[in-house]
């Protein structure tokens, strides 16, 4: 058996070529590795009574039909371990880069499968949000390993967990900032209970949901750490408690929304300066430059509400879009739920001047977003009303955005907005007297430094704009800066 | 008060079998019989809400 790297996750060397990654470390049941870039994963005999009972009582393939689990194939079995090969999503992605309902999604995810998994005695035994990843707005719970047998009047095991990764994220998302879950690299455990208490507003304190599972639950954990005594103590808590729980959880989870206030770039489409004719000409050339390079893999970087990636979605692989504003990515996915198109788009917020770093035990046990795009391969990326960003408010040189771009892409359809465009106008007002830092930012030196990495196959200059559409190819894969 | 009525629904005992990988937390056990309470509650509500909801609609056909 030849097993080789060449995964997304990272991954360390076993004997021979075996390459075993570093995510899914804690749990004792098994691991994941990978053979021949593809993902694998070990079950140790330790697991093989809960697994056995996963597959034959029939869960496997309730979950499976209701589309909540990960289908996976049987490799290999021997008293040593067995080998499975769950299907590979398109792109492994962190709730650190979720947009709110994308995390709710997650969170109701677990609950639906406690609910299926206790008619067949099993029970979730762990919730950490890393454990869901999405194919197009749909949660999907990818751990096989995560299935218990339920313990009569026994309490979730889980349950500080699935606070600490779900429940006070969203909360603090709602009453905090929208965007307080990129917060999430820094605690790789979800954020702790007693912090979520201390950061919620007072007003929080007369829900008797946020009470009772938030406020409640800080002060239970307190007090039972500082009581030596407390590992003796066992709760008792019957079937029909622990499904009430998962059924108000649910139930206040569906009714969750923040406040719909509009963020700096949220209805950016529905205000921009274009005219209609200008915006659909421009639609149209992202569409058919798309399909004459036959881009199947797309990166919409900057992608705003997603209406570009909507747009070149149908027929294709897989498109991505990212952006920084959180209303935008929660409408992105919200969008594409919709319209049903969403199936192979994916909505992800990320800050390309500061993007997921790699994290986790010695920086390997998640990966960074630049590390996780460039194994995707992308055959194009977008950067539509981008460049202004990036290299005004942000200080990035062209030189910088053309070398990222093209370590992570062969095409690159690119947007410049123009010193007269009036957006640009605003971000440099702003500037004040450090303008002039700012001179380089012009056509020529525009097209100069991008020629450097790329070639420049077409232009459209967007009609009553000060705006120019770039279709270019990379002339080879750089590292990135 | 909290320890109070934590007591009434909890059944304290000993020898709790560790079933998960990581630490449960004791305060996180204790707290489910409470949330669970709390649950029961506005779920037998919610009922109610929706039965007088679809009870009313019925009699306006």
């Amino acid at each position: 058996m030849t097993l080789t790297q060449g995964t997304p996750s990272p991954s360390i060397p076993l004997s021979g070529s075996i390459a075993r990654c570093n995510s899914f470390f804690r749990d004792p049941s098994g691991y994941v590795f990978t053979e021949k870039g593809q993902i694998r994963r070990m079950i140790r005999p330790l697991y093989f009574r809960e697994f056995d009972h996963l597959e034959k009582s029939g869960l496997y393939k309730e979950l499976v039909d209701w589309g909540l689990l990960i289908p996976h194939t049987l490799l290999d079995r021997s008293a040593e371990g067995i080998t499975i090969a769950p299907q590979r999503v398109p792109l492994i992605t962190y709730p650190s880069e979720w947009s709110f309902e994308a995390l709710k999604g997650a969170a109701l995810l677990h609950l639906k499968i406690n609910v299926v998994a206790m008619d067949f005695n099993m029970i979730l035994k762990d919730a950490t949000a890393y454990n869901v990843q999405f194919i197009g707005s749909a949660p999907i719970f990818i751990d096989t390993l995560s299935f218990d047998f339920y313990k009569e009047d026994h309490p979730w095991d889980a349950f500080g967990q699935f606070c600490r990764h779900f429940i006070a994220p969203l909360l603090l998302m709602k009453y905090r900032s929208l965007d307080f879950n990129r917060v999430l690299t820094s605690f790789i455990d979800g954020i702790p209970v007693d912090m979520a208490s201390s950061l919620l507003p007072k007003r929080t304190h007369l829900g008797l949901f946020i009470k009772s599972n938030i406020h409640m639950h800080a002060k239970s954990i307190r007090r039972n750490q500082e009581d030596s005594s407390s590992f003796k103590k066992t709760a008792k808590l019957s079937k029909k408690g622990l499904l009430n729980i998962f059924r108000y959880t649910s139930s206040f989870l569906e009714g969750l929304h923040y406040p719909k206030k509009q963020s700096e770039w949220g209805q950016y489409y529905d205000s921009t300066n274009y005219s209609e004719e200008a915006f659909k000409e421009k639609d149209n050339r992202v569409r058919s430059w798309i399909e004459e390079i036959q881009a199947s893999r797309i990166w919409d970087a900057g992608g705003n509400d997603g209406h570009f990636s909507r747009s070149i979605a149908p027929g294709k692989e897989l498109v991505v879009t990212s952006d920084i504003d959180p209303v935008a990515v929660d409408r992105s996915f919200m969008l594409s739920k919709e319209v049903g198109l969403g199936k192979n788009i994916l909505s992800l917020l990320i800050d390309l001047a500061n993007p997921t770093p790699s994290f986790g035990f010695t920086n390997t046990e998640r990966t960074s977003f630049i590390e996780r795009i460039r194994a995707t391969s992308f055959d194009c990326s977008l950067a539509l009303a981008l460049i202004h960003h990036l290299c005004i408010s942000n200080g990035l040189s062209f030189p910088m955005v053309a070398g990222l771009f093209a370590s992570l892409s062969t095409h690159l359809i690119i947007e410049f907005v123009d010193r007269r465009d009036d957006r640009v106008e605003r971000i440099l007002g702003n500037m004040r007297g450090r303008r002039s830092l700012f001179d380089f930012y012009t056509r020529e030196n525009f097209e100069k430094d991008f020629s450097s990495v790329f070639t420049i196959k077409d232009t459209l200059a967007i009609p009553q704009s000060f705006r120019v559409l770039y279709l270019m190819e990379s002339k080879k894969l750089l590292p990135t800066i | 008060m909290v320890r109070k009525i934590l007591m009434v629904f909890l059944v304290i005992s000993t020898g709790h079998e560790a079933r998960a990988y990581f630490d449960p937390g004791t305060g996180s056990l204790l707290i489910q019989a409470l949330v669970a309470m709390f649950g029961g509650c506005v779920l037998f509500f919610k009922e109610i809400k929706l039965r007088i909801k679809n009870f009313i609609s019925k009699i306006k056909k």
